[in-house]
């Protein structure tokens, strides 16, 4: 009897050895994303017998408050994704656990530059990216075609300058009938990314070295919501949502269209879309700047570390940030220097056409309230482009609101 | 003996009450006194609370963005009301009266509200493309230039009434009709005996004796407006340039995207305060027409 319950408690004891590590993952990925990041976990699953992943989908619009509230309650995931652009109003909180310990050196060695640093808040690593998907330019091949936008060899012409993409907009919109020439959404695409695209290509900063905070350029600022507002006066762009911008586009009817590169995923597939993707265009004597965000992957504060979830957790991170090639099919470009030279990325289709984008990325400042401020940008966006603000009147406000911020 | 029983009884009810009255104390009674003390504090969530007197109020006094939203909310009121409540009469009317396909209407009215929110919402909102859903396409039919309804500072609202109305107007015509079905026939029969028209019983018999419904309604119906939240949220995030931000809407920026939970807590008491006032009248109104049914 004695020994039945020796053996039995070894055998408990064995088993609970053998247990794997477990860790929860939050993501919001749907769709042809979705897919990937599932198989991806998958495939980390089946490498790595010791360890369990296990993924959690949360709503995309949901994720960011779900991870606050079970922060706060202390029972968070053990790893979760979060845009950079969120990192610093995380980070400065307290709520994220730092990483330097736990992912190796190569990799970090690894990461285009500046991400690398945007990863960082007050010296601390907080967060592995493993994609950065910049503001692009999409151009319908036959509708320019239609238009007569070629070359003498026949290729389309792909604009190179704002004043360009502008000419060719309008001529196309012309004379093919069309509601617009350029579509986009009015929200974040044109107020926070675009401006930050153009903003930055007349030479302003959103970040002071010397004072570490935001800071925006006044006479800058207006300059480019000028540029924007007349975008819709002359009536190459219409207000409208990203839905409505979209399926003018997929079905014809807007020869360019400013979006992320997120939607490489798609617009490949669709049949009777010949269209093409390149870099932003660019204020002469500037080069092609524009706006760029990455998903991350961050472990959560639990009100007590267990060291076991964190290492393995961070294992699972790395892992996938080494995995990015495969990530890349979703449409995003890698982060890694390696992967971003990598055959296997650049074989995917018409990655080359704005691999090189990546140099050209300006992420969101590494600063507290940032989250606010970019908020405030897609609204004073929407007033400028719908005419109820003047750009003058914008800047003050956007600068106003800045310093509002950055005080409470 | 009989004071005894009663103890019993009551000590009986209590038990079967338990359940229940754990729950509303744990999720109800517990959250309400907390986020009441709240509203004197400056709280990220995740740090501690710090006290700061009516700081959250004076801040609130000089938030223009706080006011232009309760303005939002008042006007989506005013905008969504009125229809919800004369609409869902006259089709309730037209439902009881003698016409074929009744049970079809009744469910056809009613279908819609069984819908999730955001199931209504991403309808909508393709029925809302200018270019490709289907009222631009009507219009352009009619020869009307279509309108880009969810980023327009003057449509935009209307376009969420509208949805909001076609969403909840089931409802209010099932209160209709059960008010409807409540009176008497012989009421009808003695007015026609007197000679009275269609409108003299339409305005002397069938609107009077509905005024517990018509109480019901529209106050239930501003109480529920004054809450909206989840149409804004996924149909416009309180967009174009904030024209249809609205306090909830608001108050969820404030609290989970920016981190001011003390905030935001203090403008969902302002609002909670501005329901209270409806639902005290609403039980005034309730009991007085009680009262006028006894005498």
């Amino acid at each position: 009897m004695k020994r039945l319950l020796v053996v039995t408690l070894l055998l408990a004891f064995g088993l609970l050895a053998l247990a794997k590590t477990t860790i929860t993952v939050w993501t919001f990925f749907g769709g042809g994303e979705g897919f990937l990041v599932t198989e991806l976990i998958k495939r980390f699953n089946a490498e790595n017998p010791d360890i369990e992943a296990i993924e959690q989908i949360v709503e995309w619009g949901q994720l960011y408050n779900k991870l606050t509230t079970a922060i706060a309650a202390g029972d968070p995931p053990d790893v979760s994704v979060m845009h950079l652009a969120l990192l610093p109003d995380f980070a400065s909180r307290g709520a994220l656990t730092a990483l330097d310990k736990y992912i190796s050196k190569e990799t970090l060695q690894d990461y285009v530059p500046e991400i690398a640093a945007k990863a960082r808040y007050d010296g601390k690593l907080y967060a592995v990216p493993f994609d950065i998907h910049p503001l692009v330019l999409y151009y319908n091949k036959k509708l320019l075609k239609e238009a007569g936008l070629v070359d003498a060899k026949g290729e389309v012409l792909v604009p190179k300058t704002w004043d360009e993409l502008l000419s060719y907009a309008k001529q196309a919109k012309e004379k093919l009938g069309l509601e617009v020439g350029i579509s986009s959404e009015i929200g974040a695409m044109m107020g926070e990314r675009l401006f930050i695209a153009y903003y930055t290509q007349l030479g302003g900063q959103i970040y002071d070295e010397k004072t570490k905070t935001l800071k925006f350029d006044l006479e800058k600022v207006k300059k480019t919501y000028d540029f924007m507002s007349n975008l819709y006066t002359s009536g190459v762009m219409k207000p409208m949502t990203y839905d409505t911008a979209e399926s003018l586009f997929q079905n014809n009817q807007s020869p360019f269209h400013f979006n992320g590169v997120w939607v490489m995923a798609v617009y490949p597939t669709l049949e009777g879309l010949q269209f093409g993707v390149t870099n932003l265009p660019a204020i002469v004597g500037s080069k092609p700047y524009t706006w760029g965000d990455s998903h991350t992957w961050v472990i959560p504060k639990k009100p007590k570390d267990d060291p076991a979830k964190i290492a393995a957790a961070a294992k699972f991170i790395e892992c996938f940030a080494k995995d990015a090639a495969e990530w890349a099919k979703a449409g995003h470009l890698p982060v890694l220097k390696s992967v971003l030279n990598s055959e296997a990325f650049l074989r995917l289709p018409m990655r080359k056409d704005y691999a090189h984008v990546a140099e050209f990325v300006v992420p969101a400042p590494s600063v507290k309230g940032w989250l606010e401020v970019r908020t405030k940008m897609w609204e004073i966006g929407e007033a400028v482009i719908l005419g109820k603000m003047t750009p003058d009147a914008a800047a003050k406000e956007l600068v106003n609101f800045t310093k509002q911020v950055l005080e409470d | 003996m009989a004071v005894y029983r009663k103890k019993k009884h009551t000590l009986l009810a209590y038990l079967f009450f338990a359940p229940f009255l754990v729950l509303l104390l744990i999720f109800r009674l517990i959250p309400f006194v907390n986020s009441i003390r709240m509203i004197f504090y400056k709280w990220d969530i995740f740090g501690t609370p710090k006290y700061i007197g009516l700081g959250n109020f004076t801040r609130m006094m000089s938030d223009k963005v706080f006011w232009a939203s309760l303005w939002h909310t008042v006007y989506f009121v005013i905008l969504t009301v009125p229809p919800i409540v004369v609409l869902s009469f006259l089709i309730a009317l037209l439902i009881n009266s003698k016409i074929r396909f009744k049970d079809f209407l009744r469910s056809a009215f009613y279908l819609p509200y069984t819908l999730t929110i955001s199931v209504v919402c991403l309808t909508w909102t393709m029925l809302y493309n200018p270019y490709f859903g289907m009222i631009g396409r009507v219009m352009k039919f009619f020869g009307l230039k279509p309108i880009s309804w969810l980023t327009d500072p003057f449509w935009a609202m209307p376009a969420i009434v509208i949805t909001t109305v076609w969403w909840t107007i089931g409802f209010c015509i099932v209160l209709y009709l059960a008010g409807l079905q409540q009176i008497p026939a012989s009421y009808y029969e003695a007015a026609e005996l007197d000679g009275a028209n269609g409108f003299q019983k339409m305005f002397f018999i069938t609107i009077p004796l509905l005024k517990r419904v018509h109480v019901l309604v529209l106050v239930t119906q501003i109480i529920a407006s004054l809450q909206i939240f989840g149409q804004v949220y996924i149909m416009t995030a309180g967009g174009p340039a904030g024209r249809t931000r609205t306090l909830m809407q608001y108050i969820y920026e404030q609290g989970f995207r920016y981190f001011r939970m003390g905030y935001a807590q203090a403008m969902a008491f302002v609002l909670f305060l501005v329901m209270l006032v409806f639902a005290y009248l609403q039980l005034r109104l309730m009991i007085a027409s009680a009262k006028e049914e006894l005498v």
